[in-house]
């Protein structure tokens, strides 16, 4: 029963809080007169008798304090109080509250958005069953690193190895969906049979794809579609297995359809594509030699990754005895002995499917979570620089709610409490401007961040914040707190006149405003070097143009066009449309465009066999790219029709592999290119000049060009035009349209996005750092200017009296702005230290600049020269207006 | 001359409020008085600590309080020990006189 009564207490206690309050009050009033009328028989006059029996009394509202201490429930209550009170003092002072919400909405949502950043790309786990287990293999053949496997190779290690489940590849691409007469453009993937139940996909109707079920030349090949292009094009028609549909012109059959929601994520090489919506049976034959293909896998349970490397390494070994002519033997590399030295042909390197995803963007990731840091520490320290100001200014308040009564832990209870109702607030602002920031980083990094599709405003960050703002809250709420909770209040009520703080307190002040500049150095360092970065690889000389470039991908039907002479026919036919169109310059095609996922080979000249093969980038052109594209032809001559008609044996080189291999000059020579198994011998025509193709800041890797020939399926159409992308966009598809109606161009996109996707990375870095940067040195301004006007507003009598005494206005103001100089020369020099600190985080993501770049640190130190002379502008002014006779009288 | 008024030990202030209810309820003052006088002014409960207490008893139930017209006429607050009352009482006599006990063992050890 003593909890039930204990329970009405607490009720009756919270809710009719008046009758307990009247009650209180009703009971002390009778004592006091009990006393009163003691004090009357004792024979003093009444209103004597009452002060005597109030005196004796004590303080009234502390015994009530007390009392409510006493009672059950006091200390939701005191909260609710202290809530409320907070919402009317802060009510009271909109732009103090304003100033510190703004500071702390700021670093808050800036480390929210690197928060839910971090998390969606790396903390967070794939979303599959158990993705600890998935791995990629990497493979590197001899000279190439990440060269990919052989079909061999997958069977070989599927069938040997004890430490997978499954080891599975695919192929991402896009088809031509063809059904109920409608053609429509899908993402497509083949996948081998184990590939989706290494990813523990389950199909939501039907089967998934099974090799011995779906082998044999009656049966129409298999295909699985997602969810969503189910509902899209099937109307959801659970009806819909076995239903034909014809897929890049072959007649297919539905055989299940997958969940939907189902994203893939896979590294950027192997696929950037998230929803694939038909899957089709990998139909590559294992005997094909070639290398390129990715291997994704399972580990066994209770496999480390290290047993699983250490296994792979010993497999490499047994593929080379059991294979020698195809990884040591003569017959592999007739042309160089380098690679019969080189020990083992192939390496195998499994690696956490989410590493291999996120190994790229991590050191930028964790850069920008340091910048993040920053930002954060400048927002506390600039509130706890304001709260201190407002302290100060409320001391009075404060002194005369402790004389009434108020016991310290109580008043450090309310100005924590309004800390926390700041920084709640705060929070909530900062949760807002996190989910803006997430959206405009989609926006600019398209591309270039891993998972991005992951990160999102979810529980997890949202209780983030709410830890974060509770931390916030005594941080910056600790300091004002802790310090008047350190002073005694005796005397200082009656002192009472002004309401200066004590000289300790100014240091502290003027402390923080060192430790913000400080603070900002770094941030403005970093973007100031990234900036620098960025316009050095927006100024490298591409070696073509992409100025007027439009590009198409043009899909090429190999069922329909099975031979190179057919392919090359409906090209030519493509080309010779668009050519006579008036607002186009110049059109070809080629194959990888530049900066597109590059082709690598080795190559090396046949009478040099000792020489280490060079690595260079392959593509395929059609006659008249170079002048398409903008590649200038320094000597010999372009690609002719009749080169690939012929089917000639012959390239253009760069000038950096001509460089390289015939400083004599290369006309006329023989170029070698290897490949697994043979070497292809080609006649060098032309050589152009230095193109980069693998990315912007990539100038090591040489380049060289064969005619288009049999390999190439598609091909990317290069319109050099004046026209903008979206005119010649319908231009391209009936052009397309007109030589072949079957499939349709598609990513028709400036050869400019190439460009600034492949800088994307050092973009993003600079959009956030600049970001970060800039509101780092407008919270040091606001800090700056804050102290500044507080300090010199402090200083009016002194001024006023130093005025009176005969100084000039001049000297007043030097006195000002020398103090704003002295703060921020002071941080600065910290902040400069700390410079040496990050150097080397952001080094290797830096492109032609220093970590201490001279004209950066430079211009660092203007702009806060600049800040920290407008900061003290206004409160120079100020004392410049002080008139000695109201400022000796205003108080 | 009377001796100086003693300082209450912690805790006391409780067991010294329950044993003067025992015998009747009392309002607040008549509660000081009695203390007062029977301690023979060892003891002054000032109202600062007896409205605090007075409140922490009520609140755990072992006292309950009425408002009633005093001897003098005036409306008061007069408390009564209840039933739980009467039992932690019992409690705290006998916790004390283990601490008298245990004190005056420490004292008088030679």
């Amino acid at each position: 029963m003593r909890v039930l009564t204990r329970a009405t207490r607490l009720f009756s206690n919270l809710l009719r809080r008046d009758r307990v309050e009247s009650t209180l009050d009703a009971e002390l009033g009778a004592w006091v007169n009990a006393l009163t009328d003691r004090f009357i028989a004792a024979g003093l006059s009444r209103e004597e008798a009452r002060r005597q029996a109030l005196i004796e009394t004590g303080g009234i509202e502390a015994i009530k304090e007390n009392v409510r201490d006493a009672r059950l429930g006091q200390s939701i209550e005191t909260a609710c109080q202290d809530v409320r009170h907070a919402f009317r003092s802060l009510r009271r002072a909109p732009g103090f509250s304003i100033l510190i919400i703004v500071t702390l909405a700021v670093g808050i949502g800036a480390s929210l958005t690197m928060f839910s950043l971090m998390r969606g790309v790396l903390w967070r786990p794939l979303p599959y069953p158990e993705p600890d287990r998935i791995v990629t293999i990497q493979v590197d053949a001899r000279n190439v690193p990440s060269a990919g496997a052989t079909r061999q190779e997958l069977v070989g290690i599927r069938t040997s190895s004890r430490s997978f489940e499954q080891v599975a590849t695919i192929d991402s691409s896009n088809a031509t969906l063809q059904y109920a007469g409608e053609m429509e453009h899908v993402s497509a993937a083949s996948v081998t049979d184990d590939f989706l139940p290494l990813l523990r996909v389950r199909p939501a109707i039907g089967r998934l794809l099974d090799s011995r079920l779906d082998a044999g030349a009656k049966h129409p090949l298999a295909v699985l579609i997602s969810g969503e292009l189910w509902r899209r094009r099937f109307a959801a028609d659970p009806g819909v297995i076995g239903r034909a549909v014809r897929i890049d012109n072959i007649d297919m059959q539905v055989v299940g359809v997958l969940p939907a929601g189902l994203r893939l994520f896979l590294p950027p090489s192997v696929n950037n594509v998230e929803q694939i919506d038909v899957w089709l049976p990998d139909r590559n034959d294992p005997a094909i030699p070639y290398r390129g293909v990715p291997l994704i896998a399972r580990l066994r349970p209770g496999v480390t990754l290290d047993h699983a490397n250490a296994e792979l390494q010993v497999l490499a070994g047994q593929f080379a005895r059991d294979y020698p002519d195809r990884y040591t033997g003569a017959n592999a590399w007739q042309a160089s002995p380098f690679d019969r030295g080189s020990g083992l042909g192939a390496s195998f390197t499994a690696r956490s499917l989410h590493d291999d995803m996120t190994r790229d963007i991590r050191p930028s990731l964790i850069l920008l979570t340091c910048a993040v840091v920053f930002v954060l520490l400048i927002a506390y320290v600039n509130a706890a620089n304001l709260t201190l100001v407002r302290g100060a200014m409320r001391r009075r308040e404060l002194e005369i709610r402790r004389a009434l009564g108020a016991r310290t832990f109580r008043v450090v209870r309310q100005l924590i409490s309004e800390s926390l109702l700041l920084s709640l607030v705060s929070g909530a602002i900062g949760l807002v401007g996190a989910h803006v920031g997430l959206q405009a980083i989609r926006l600019l990094s398209a591309s270039y961040i891993p998972l991005r599709s992951r990160m999102e405003i979810d529980a997890p960050v949202a209780i983030f914040a709410l830890v974060l703002s509770a931390l916030t809250s005594v941080l910056f709420g600790l300091v004002p707190a802790w310090r008047l909770a350190s002073e005694r209040s005796d005397h200082r009520l009656r002192v009472g006149r002004t309401q200066t703080m004590g000289s300790d307190t100014r240091k502290i002040q003027r402390a923080f405003v060192v430790a913000e500049v400080a603070l900002s150095i770094a941030p403005l360092v970093c973007a100031g070097l990234m900036l620098r970065s960025f316009v050095n690889l927006m100024h490298l000389p591409l070696g073509f143009d992409p100025a007027g470039v439009v590009t198409a991908r043009l899909p090429l039907d190999t069922t329909k066009y099975p031979n190179v002479e057919q392919r090359w026919a409906v090209l030519r036919n493509v080309v010779d449309r668009l050519r006579v169109v008036p607002e186009i310059k110049a059109v070809s095609a080629a194959d990888p465009l530049p900066l597109a996922y590059q082709t690598r080979r080795r190559v090396g000249r046949p009478d040099q066999p000792d020489v280490p093969p060079i690595l260079a980038t392959q593509q395929f052109a059609l006659p008249g790219y170079l002048r398409a594209i903008g590649t200038p032809l320094l000597e010999g001559r372009d690609f002719s029709d009749s080169d690939i008609r012929e089917q000639r044996n012959v390239t253009i080189i760069d000038a950096g592999l001509a460089k390289r291999l015939w400083p004599e000059g290369p006309i006329g020579r023989v170029l070698s290119v290897y490949r697994t198994g043979w070497r292809n011998d080609m006649e060098i025509i032309g050589v152009t000049g230095n193109v980069r193709v693998t990315r912007v800041r990539d100038e090591s890797i040489p380049h060289f060009m064969l005619p288009y020939g049999a390999y190439p399926s598609s091909m990317s159409l290069v319109v050099k035009t004046e026209a903008p992308a979206d005119r010649i966009g319908p231009l391209i598809q009936s052009a397309v349209g007109a030589a072949h109606s079957e499939r349709a161009a598609f990513e028709i996109r400036p050869m400019g996005d190439y460009v600034s996707e492949s800088i994307g990375d050092t973009r993003f870095i600079l959009f956030v750092l600049a970001a970060f940067a800039a509101s780092s040195v407008v919270l040091a301004a606001v800090g700056l200017y804050g102290t500044l006007a507080y300090l010199t507003a402090q200083r009016t009598r002194e001024f006023g009296i130093r005025l009176a005494l005969g100084s000039s206005v001049k000297a007043l103001v030097t006195i000002v702005i020398r103090e704003g100089i002295v703060l921020v020369g002071a941080g600065a020099g910290i902040g400069l230290i700390g410079i040496a600190a990050i150097s080397r985080g952001i080094r290797e993501l830096l492109y032609g600049v220093h970590p201490f770049d001279g004209l950066t640190l430079s211009a660092v130190s203007v702009l806060l020269a600049i800040v920290a002379l407008a900061a003290a502008g206004v409160p120079a002014y100020r004392a410049a207006r002080i008139d000695p006779q109201t400022s000796l009288r205003c108080e | 001359m009377r001796e100086p008024t003693l300082e209450l030990l912690r805790g006391t202030l409780d067991l010294l409020i329950l044993r003067t209810l025992e015998l009747c309820p009392m309002h607040g003052v008549a509660i000081a008085d009695r203390i007062s006088q029977v301690t023979s002014g060892a003891f002054q409960v000032k109202a600062g600590s007896l409205f605090p207490a007075l409140h922490r008893l009520e609140q755990e139930g072992w006292i309950e309080g009425q408002w009633q017209e005093s001897a003098e006429g005036h409306r008061v607050r007069s408390y009564k020990l209840t039933r739980d009352g009467r039992r932690q009482l019992a409690a705290e006599k006998k916790t004390w006189q283990r601490t008298v006990q245990a004190m005056n063992a420490l004292l008088e050890s030679a």
